[in-house]
């Protein structure tokens, strides 16, 4: 009487239960890994109506983020300008006049763009912009507070002006928020020049503002920062939900 | 209590009754015991249930039915779960729309405040600062720079703001067709409108006027009249009527007859310190808010440096009530008569002025031939000697108001007839008030119309067919008029009828109806009797195609544009001709006051009232103040918060519990437990099963005309009284007027404005009771000494610590066990308590409470841990890391001069987006407003239920923000945590919903979202049992149609309408389904201001850097708020320095204690004690006279305090040996007494 089992048969329930141990291990970490914000959040770069460039405005043209998030340092939100801001500059309705050069005024009459731009002016249809960066409604975030304690925009967003397209940089999540106000020293710079006041950190500007938190004496300078503006950022829970 | 059911989800109808609860007890400050409804005097067991279960039954429960109904509805679920789902993998798309051209001033994220006002109902002025989000008009605040309010401000006020984005207003001007035209009506434009207009009224050019009458509501607008006087110019013969339901004929009718011509009449209550109300209850509604801004002011003034108590000032106040009165719960003398016989007590009073020894001599002969009218009126009038009480009070009260003479005041009410109100004018002369406390000023001309007239003129006019063109602008009379003019019927015959307001009963009686701007969409003036005139601009661009009063009457006058910004302006330049009119326009807009307009117009100068007038006024109503114990009479009063109806779609205010009866939604008959039993009327649980009380309907009858409402039982009513509100029962008003209520206007006529006697009343046949939603008995707290109150005599003999020796005061601080409690636990407010008298609480976790807020030092001579205080004695507060104080906020709220309006409330909940619920919702005891004002009544005899006249307390209670909360220790998921700066807060992502912390809150201030009341769209409830469901997506077959609300997702929910979201705060989370809520202390608020002090490095918020919405909105100014040990010194007003912030003041006061202080939660609100001012020789007089409750009331201010056990001690033992009772008593429990190192003592 032959077995009615082949012999391999009897490897089969240890190969089960170390495949089903992989499996959940690759369930749970997959669940760690994948559904987290900085997963799904980070990198979040939709196409917007008009496509500003970042990376020619605030990266080539070196302009300050606060001459169109003008009110990013009073209050908790930063702005998305006006497109009458856009137009002060763009506005191509005379002709050479208010150009210094004909490239620019030749680039107002083809570029798509601007003519966009300039009719949503024109008739005064505000231009409805793709949000990309959002706490949930029950947090509340306030710009203003961290920029003059002397956290950079690029702390959240990133080396902005270097981003032909706007996307997420980080995760925005809870855990992120609190990794900072645990340690502030490593986020801080000095932007009112309480260390140095012949030279004060200006806060957009991001290329500096990078070197500077990367740097080796960073953690030393922004302990000091901290001593000095007595900064203890909250981490209870009515700080931010309310 | 033995067998209690603690499960929540327990379908027992009640509990068993506590066979074991003795008598109540009763406080030792004052003899009363404290109650709060007759549920509660009787122990029934619906009040027991809201007594031990934070939420009552069948509040909780989801299903009844099969399981196989079970198993349909949860499938029916999966599928709906999962077909809600599938959108939701995807990351939703939001849009910024920024602006196109921004305007300067806004800056994203930051509200922007205006100064604007609203014209008052009757005349007056509010004066607001509008905050407003991106344009949006969102909260109204009273405006700052107005000395006289104090930046406070009313409930109407407040809630007006709903109105605005009320979804009910109709979006179009509609033109009603004569039936021969086929449509029944069309919509048009404002332009069409103003054609129509633009020729109908040239028509009248030819005949002056002829057959044009212009009903207008009753407001005081400078504009408003220009363009009246345009329209009287060019058609002389065209009627202008003045309209108010709510207008105080009596106070018009009464200064005529003292003066010669109608006056406003001003009290200033700051300046008085004896009030005699004549059934006036101007606490409730009958006074401004600037009267109640200075009656707060002077109510209580303390002393200072230590001579708080001793120096106390306060007002006192006498009080014919006929209503059972916010007033009379107030007073320190109130008497419970029927609003007949108040004449009667008016005419003692006189006397007892005119005869008094006292009296100026000058005045004295002055007064002489009103002397023999009054004697002659008194026979007349009902004998004084059947109302109880009624010859002393007004014998004292009279005493009293000479012995204060030009600091007191006579108020009579406008349930009284005109001749009383000429009395009371004769009265405040002969007092020489005339002089500093009441002030008289000019009535302008549409202000003193008689509204009965008014519309008497239109139904004549329009039943002789001579009116041809009605216009009604903003008054809704189809409604309001008195019964017997039949007013709809008649303006029917009226060939154009052109109505501007909101889409009332008027509105649908109309040719042409307008829709009216909100005052927050429109350009408008509005002037004070004072002469205070204010500039009303938009907030808003007017949401429809809707037009201010002005512009209507500008295209009357043949404007085809008219503009209501130029006739503003205009009016301005020609009545007042500015030097600068620019400057002086942008100076009105800015500061809300026209400037050089304050009080502007003078009161009249002092003359003598035409006393033979007066006296034959008398003469002639004095046979009218009879009462008959035979005869049901009827008061009717506006309804405190719809006033005539204006406000009944308003949610805010319908949802607002009544000041007095607690009853929210509703405006039920008032009557007394005697007379409910005469007239065969029930009440109570057993009507309806299962529960929420219900009571019987009772039909009045009057003048052939007969109305039904459901009856209120409440004490301190007189007998054979019912108290009626009309205003409520609105036909026309939108999702949450209509149906409301009950409408009372048919029972008064013309010949009966305010009171309607012997009217037929009893059990109305073939209906069934009731449901009454009420709050009186919810959130209802168990424990001692809830509320506190003394007698400002025994608060004078014992306030200040001072006055204790050194010997007593250590006597005090050491409890039975011999340890010590700090000097803040002695305080006289706890020592009236039992505070004083439980043992020191010496665990290790109250110690680590204490650290959390305070510094800790150890004391050498007991070796234990103490606070850490400054040099004089004040605890300090933690420190950060950086040395830095950290600020930790409380409360302070007082019970003196908290008169309990609502005010609070309403503020709080426009500030935090608290939704409404709906009556049923309310009856089940889940309103969700966070700052309730509970109501107590107090009685001293030892039958409180047959006491007729119970005093009455209120109580705002807010989340309290234990340090030592027990809230927080039971939330399984941390979801409600403390903050470093001592306020307990909610973290509405985290909750999950288990509802533990509410379960644990001894003060039940918590709230429970059980539906989506924030964000799903209000129909008069929310989804019930086995009621059909709304708004449901079309492909969900019926089969699937989940029973209850609880099975639908989220997303498939019906939203709001949109208009009604933008009310909405933006910096406060609108909370979903399932989450808990309770007072946040504003943080909002305090967060706000934290970022602000931070930019400007400030190096802590100062006192006063923001108010919290309850305090900013207090006319009376009972609610404190800030950090609690904040000792800086603030200079005043006034120019002295306070040392420290208000709240710190406040909490250190020998008047402050903690609810339920025993239970060592430690709470960051507090209370300070009320204190009555009775007069001190009346009570003495009847001590004297052997009246045992004065005696009583003596000793007590001798001795105020706890007794120990003994509750019903007896007063003439030698109480100096009272804690050395207590001593023995601990002794009998065999405890143990350690000293403070743990040795016993022997």
């Amino acid at each position: 009487m032959s077995t009615l089992f082949p012999q391999w048969m009897n490897a089969l329930p240890g190969a089960v239960a170390v495949g089903l141990g992989a499996a959940g291990v690759g369930v749970i970490g997959g669940v760690w890994y994948y559904f987290t914000p900085s997963y799904w959040e980070v990198g979040y770069m939709p196409e917007q109506p008009v496509a500003f460039s970042h990376q020619i405005h605030a990266g080539q043209l070196g302009m300050d983020c606060r001459y169109c998030h003008t009110n990013v340092e009073d209050s908790s939100h930063a702005n998305v300008p006006d497109t009458a801001t856009c137009i002060n500059c763009h506005a191509g309705d005379d002709e050479l006049g208010g150009y210094f050069n004909i490239d620019l005024w030749e680039a107002h009459k083809v570029n798509q763009n601007l003519v966009k731009v300039r009719t949503a002016y024109a008739e005064e249809k505000p231009i409805q912009w793709r949000r990309i960066h959002k706490v949930p409604d029950y947090a509340h975030f306030n710009h203003a507070v961290h920029l003059n304690a002397g956290v950079s925009c690029y702390s959240c967003h990133g080396r902005i002006d270097q981003m032909e397209v706007v996307y997420q940089k980080e995760s925005l999540s809870m855990g992120w928020c609190l990794e900072c106000h645990r340690e502030p020293e490593k986020y801080l710079v000095d932007v009112d020049g309480v260390l140095d006041p012949e030279n004060p950190v200006r806060i957009t500007d991001l290329a500096t503002v990078e070197k500077l938190l990367n740097s080796p004496d960073q953690r030393e300078r922004g302990l000091k920062l901290v001593e000095t503006k007595q900064l203890q950022p909250p981490e209870h829970c009515a700080a931010c939900h309310y | 209590m033995s067998k209690l059911d603690q499960c929540p989800s327990s379908k027992k109808q009640g509990l068993p009754v506590d066979k074991a609860s003795g008598p109540r007890e009763r406080s030792h400050a004052t003899g009363k015991t404290y109650w709060r409804s007759l549920d509660d005097l009787a122990q029934t067991s619906e009040f027991k249930e809201f007594l031990h279960r934070e939420f009552p039954a069948n509040a909780s429960e989801l299903l009844s039915g099969s399981r196989r109904d079970f198993l349909k509805i949860m499938g029916a679920s999966v599928a709906l779960a999962g077909a809600a789902t599938m959108p939701g993998c995807r990351r939703p798309d939001h849009k910024i729309i920024a602006y196109n051209r921004k305007p300067e001033e806004i800056i994203h994220g930051k509200p922007l405040f205006y100064a604007t006002s609203r014209r008052r109902p009757n005349g007056g002025v509010d004066l607001l600062l509008a905050e407003t989000f991106e344009g949006r008009p969102t909260k109204l605040e009273g405006n700052p720079l107005d000395y006289a309010s104090g930046g406070a401000l009313t409930m109407h006020a407040q809630a007006s703001v709903l109105d605005l984005y009320d979804p009910d207003r109709s979006p179009d001007i509609i033109e009603k067709m004569a039936e021969s035209r086929g449509t029944p009506f069309s919509v048009r434009r404002w332009s069409e409108f103003t054609e129509f207009a633009g020729s109908h009224f040239a028509q009248f050019d030819e005949t002056r006027g002829r057959g044009l009458s212009f009903l207008v509501e009753k407001v005081s607008s400078p504009s408003r009249d220009r363009l009246r006087d345009a329209i009287r110019t060019r058609w002389p013969e065209a009627k202008w009527l003045p309209y108010s339901a709510t207008e105080n004929a009596s106070s018009i009718d009464g200064t005529a007859i003292a003066f010669g011509a109608p006056k406003d009449v001003e009290y200033d209550l700051s300046r008085a310190d004896v009030i005699v109300s004549l059934d006036c209850d101007f606490l409730g509604g009958e006074s401004t808010l600037e009267g109640l801004r200075g009656y707060g002011r002077n109510r209580i003034r303390e002393g200072a440096n230590g001579r708080e108590a001793r120096d106390t000032r306060m007002s006192r106040i006498y009080t014919a009530d006929s209503q059972m009165s916010l007033t009379g719960g107030q007073s320190d003398h109130r008497l419970n008569v029927h609003v007949d016989a108040v004449g009667a007590v008016a005419i003692a009073l006189a006397e007892a002025v005119l005869n008094h020894p006292n009296l100026r001599g000058q005045m004295r002969t002055a007064g002489a031939g009103l002397r023999s009218a009054l004697e002659q009126a008194r026979s007349q009038a009902i004998d004084l000697t059947e109302v109880a009480h009624a010859a002393d009070w007004a014998k004292w009260a009279a005493d009293d108001l000479i012995k204060n003479r030009g600091r007191s005041v006579v108020m009579p009410g406008r349930s009284q007839p005109a001749s009383v109100h000429a009395l009371a004018a004769a009265i405040n002369h002969l007092l020489d008030n005339d002089t500093e406390t009441v002030k008289y000023r000019p009535m302008s001309r549409d202000l003193r119309a008689s509204s009965v007239d008014s519309v008497r003129s239109v139904v004549e006019d329009a039943r002789a067919g001579a009116l041809t063109t009605l216009v009604t602008i903003g008054a809704n009379p189809v409604f309001t008029a008195p019964a017997d003019l039949n007013f709809a019927e008649a303006v029917a015959q009226v060939p154009v009828r052109i109505h501007l307001g909101d889409a009332d009963e008027t509105a649908e009686a109309a040719t042409w109806f307008l829709g009216r701007t909100h005052f927050l969409e429109e350009w408008n003036d509005a002037e004070a009797p004072n002469g205070t005139r204010s500039i009303t601009q938009p907030m808003i661009k007017p949401l429809y195609d809707y037009h201010s009063d002005l512009e209507l009457l500008a295209a009357i006058l043949g404007e085809s544009n008219p503009d209501g910004y130029a006739v503003v302006r205009d009016t301005m330049e020609q009545t007042l001709r500015p030097r600068s009119m620019d400057n002086a326009f942008r100076r009105a807009l800015h500061d809300g006051i026209v400037p050089e307009t304050r009080e502007t117009v003078q009161a009249d100068p002092i003359v003598s009232p035409r006393w033979s007038q007066i006296a034959s006024a008398i003469a002639a109503s004095a046979s009218s103040f009879r009462t008959d114990p035979d005869r049901i009479d009827v008061l009717m009063l506006p309804d405190p918060h719809v006033l005539d109806g204006q406000f009944a779609n308003n949610g805010w205010l319908q949802e607002l519990p009544g000041a007095v009866t607690k009853v929210s939604w509703s405006n039920p008959a008032i009557v007394n437990m005697a007379t409910a039993k005469k007239l065969r009327l029930r009440t109570g649980k057993k009507l309806v099963k299962p529960q929420y009380s219900h009571t019987d309907v009772m039909e009045i009858e009057h003048e052939g005309r007969t109305v039904r409402c459901p009856i209120w039982v409440m004490p301190g009513v007189p007998d054979n009284q019912v108290i009626v509100c009309f205003g409520q029962g609105r036909r026309v008003a939108g999702r949450i007027g209509e149906g409301t209520g009950y409408d009372l206007y048919p029972i008064r006529t013309t010949g009966s404005m305010s009171v309607a006697r012997g009217v037929k009343a009893g059990r109305a046949r073939g209906v069934r009771p009731e449901l009454i939603p009420n709050t009186q008995d919810h959130w209802v707290m168990e424990g001692r000494d809830i509320v506190r109150d003394v007698d400002l005599e025994a608060w004078k003999r014992h306030g200040d610590m001072e006055l204790l020796s050194e010997k007593e005061i250590k006597k005090l601080k050491k409890d039975a066990y011999g340890n010590y409690r700090e000097v803040e636990d002695i305080k006289f407010a706890n020592r009236l308590g039992m505070e004083s008298h439980t043992p020191v609480n010496r665990d290790s976790y109250r110690q680590k409470q204490m650290h959390s807020y305070m510094q800790l030092v150890r004391d050498e001579s007991t070796n234990d841990m103490v606070p850490k205080r400054d040099a004089r004695g004040r605890i300090v507060g933690i420190e950060n890391d950086h040395g830095k104080r950290i600020q930790q906020w409380g409360m302070s709220i007082d019970l003196t001069s908290c008169i309990g309006c609502g005010a609070c409330t309403v503020a709080c909940q426009a500030e935090n987006n608290i939704p409404i619920v709906g009556p049923k919702e309310v009856a089940k005891g889940r309103e969700m407003q966070w700052i309730r004002v509970d109501r107590y009544f107090g009685t001293g005899s030892e039958n409180p239920l047959g006491d007729p006249d119970p005093q009455f307390f209120t109580m705002p209670v807010p989340c309290v923000h234990c340090e030592n909360a027990p809230c927080e220790v039971v939330c399984p998921v941390n979801a409600t945590v403390h903050g470093p700066e001592g306020t307990n807060n909610m973290a509405y992502n985290r909750c999950i919903g288990t509802r533990y912390c509410s379960n644990n809150c001894p003060y039940k201030v918590r709230r429970f979202n059980y539906f989506d009341y924030g964000t799903k769209q209000f129909r008069g409830g929310f989804g019930q049992l086995g009621e059909p469901l709304e708004g449901l997506p079309e492909h969900v077959p019926d089969a699937l149609k989940p029973a209850s609300e609880h099975f639908i997702p989220p997303r498939l929910r019906e939203k709001k309408i949109e208009v009604s979201t933008l009310q909405y705060n933006p910096h406060v989370t609108v909370r979903s389904r399932g989450l808990m809520e309770k007072c946040t202390y504003c943080i909002q608020r305090v967060n706000a201001a934290r970022v602000e002090t931070k930019i400007a490095d400030l190096e802590i918020i100062p006192d006063g850097f923001f108010q919290v919405a309850c305090e900013q909105a207090c006319p009376t100014g009972a609610i404190v708020f800030g950090d609690i040990y904040d000792y800086t010194d603030y200079r005043q007003e006034d120019g002295t320095t306070r040392e420290g912030s208000r709240v710190s003041l406040a909490r250190n006061s020998q008047r402050s204690y903690a609810l339920l202080a025993y239970l060592n939660t430690r709470p960051r609100t507090t209370y300070q004690i009320r204190v009555h001012n009775p007069n001190p020789a009346w009570i003495e007089e009847l001590a004297a006279s052997g009246d045992s409750a004065a005696t009583d009331r003596l000793h007590r201010w001798e001795e105020p305090f706890h007794h120990g056990e003994d509750h019903s001690a007896d007063h003439s033992d030698d109480h100096s040996n009272d804690h050395g009772e207590e001593h023995a008593a601990a002794k009998r429990f065999a405890l143990p007494i350690l000293d403070a190192n743990g040795v016993e003592i022997a």
